[in-house]
């Protein structure tokens, strides 16, 4: 019962990615501030923290493709890069304790990895024509100021539900 | 703490970059048919997407509507000068149209296929890339109702992109902006008879760059480019946008011309996706696929 609530709140953050927050997105009002939500890339860093590993690598695959899918013209780019950055930080839950501060710092530099890779492969194949010191300066911190608001905003109410998750599949 | 990447994890990391590589050349190839999964989720977000995108939508006009009311009585009073115009330009137009009819009659070229003609299919914007990377956008309408790749997609303001892909219940559409060339447009100069190609987009200064310009054209600045219709996929005569500046290329060869796009891409709600009626080259000869348009 748990797993489905917690893939109804990935699923609903991966419609809200692309529709509520491109419609309010800054381009709107007329500001060219590229902010890109990765609401989906702060979440699983969430459940890798406060659930397992396995299961972040899980869902951080599964939407991931599904974000290849629905927003992309190039399949397996974002399910590659969510799946390995989750991975690769799940790692800091042995050496932190993970409150609100160290988790909203790794939020925004695993969100900042996550573009990193994503640009590199995208200029790899010729999609991203963007240069790299326009990239760092224009993209990542606006980008990465948005998830670190949107992983302050969501911390207590997602650790209180992930934690319950964890109880659940430990008594599996 | 274990070793960061033992031996094992290291064979599933490099296995997964093949199917990553796999994934990737797969995907880069044009395809113009959707598979059954990919239609599949398509349609069930799609059906997600209205309902959380229609919502915001609502709200996002409401307040620019707040916006619009400072404005009306100014631009009210600009319309009304328009609109006395209006009715002579009507009537011209009507006996222009008249007179046109008559000629081609006499020339026998009535029944030739009419390249600016085409047929409207109304559709929402449900959901958006968020990513700048890719351009895309989904619209409500799909194959089941006659929707289908290359088609041309546009705003009252102006020509935005084509379908990519079109699914049974939603399609993707490419916006002219996506900076891989896909959208390479056959354009033309309004008025006078000066024809080029529009390939790529420069998103630093938000202009088209429309090449492939004879060197002895004359362009100037604030003409209006619209697509020509000579591709075989778009209509003749959709608005594309201004001409803001012009250059020679770097053979000097042909000129280059940055074009203003007409359609603001950024505030999308209602699109209209057209469907030509001179016959494509898909339609005609279906063994053969057709050019890029």
């Amino acid at each position: 019962m748990k797993k489905v609530k917690l893939f109804l709140i990935l699923f609903l953050l991966f419609i809200v990615q692309g529709t509520v927050m491109t419609v309010f997105s800054p381009e709107w009002f007329g500001y060219h501030i590229p902010m890109i939500p990765h609401f989906i890339m702060v979440t699983v860093l969430f459940i890798a923290f406060f659930v397992n590993r396995g299961q972040a690598l899980k869902y951080g695959i599964i939407f991931g493709f599904m974000i290849d899918l629905v927003y992309t013209t190039v399949l397996g780019v974002y399910a590659f890069c969510i799946g390995l950055t989750a991975y690769i930080l799940s790692y800091l839950t042995k050496a932190f304790h993970m409150n609100i501060y160290v988790v909203l710092f790794v939020c925004m530099f695993g969100v900042s990895l996550l573009e990193l890779e994503v640009y590199s492969i995208y200029s790899l194949i010729g999609m991203a024509d963007q240069s790299f010191s326009n990239f760092v300066k224009w993209r990542l911190p606006p980008t990465a100021i948005l998830n670190g608001v949107f992983a302050v905003i969501v911390f207590y109410p997602l650790r209180r539900f992930l934690e319950t998750v964890e109880t659940d599949s430990s008594e599996e | 703490m274990p070793p960061f990447f033992s031996n094992k994890k290291l064979i599933i990391l490099l296995a997964s970059l093949i199917v990553l590589v796999a994934l990737v050349g797969f995907s880069i190839k044009e395809r113009k048919q959707m598979t059954w999964p990919e239609q599949f989720v398509h349609d069930t977000v799609g059906w997600f997407q209205v309902i959380f995108n229609r919502p915001a939508q609502y709200v996002a006009g409401f307040f620019e509507t707040i916006d619009d009311i400072e404005n009306a009585y100014k631009e009210n009073k600009a319309l009304k000068a328009d609109l006395e115009d209006y009715a002579k330009v009507k009537q011209e137009n009507k006996e222009i149209k008249h007179d046109n009819q008559e000629l081609k009659k006499e020339l026998d070229l009535l029944n030739d296929p009419d390249l600016s003609a085409y047929k409207k299919h109304p559709a929402l914007v449900i959901g958006r890339s968020y990513d700048k990377w890719n351009q895309l956008v989904t619209v409500n309408k799909g194959e089941q109702d006659g929707i289908k790749p290359d088609m041309a997609v546009i705003t009252p303001d102006g020509f935005i992109g084509k379908v990519r892909k079109a699914g049974q219940f939603s399609s993707e559409v490419i916006l002219m902006t996506d900076t891989r060339n896909a959208n390479q447009i056959a354009a033309m100069v309004q008025g006078s008879r000066i024809y080029g190609m529009i390939e790529g987009y420069d998103p630093e200064k938000n202009v088209l760059l429309f090449k492939k310009i004879p060197v002895k054209a004359k362009i100037k600045k604030g003409q209006m480019v619209v697509t020509s219709g000579l591709g075989q996929i778009f209509p003749r005569g959709l608005p594309i946008g201004k001409v803001k500046k012009v250059t020679t290329d770097q053979y000097g060869l042909t000129k280059i011309a940055e074009v203003e796009p007409a359609a603001n891409l950024n505030d999308l709600t209602h699109v209209v996706i057209v469907e030509r009626e001179a016959g494509t080259p898909a339609a005609n000869n279906l063994d053969k696929k057709g050019d890029k348009s």
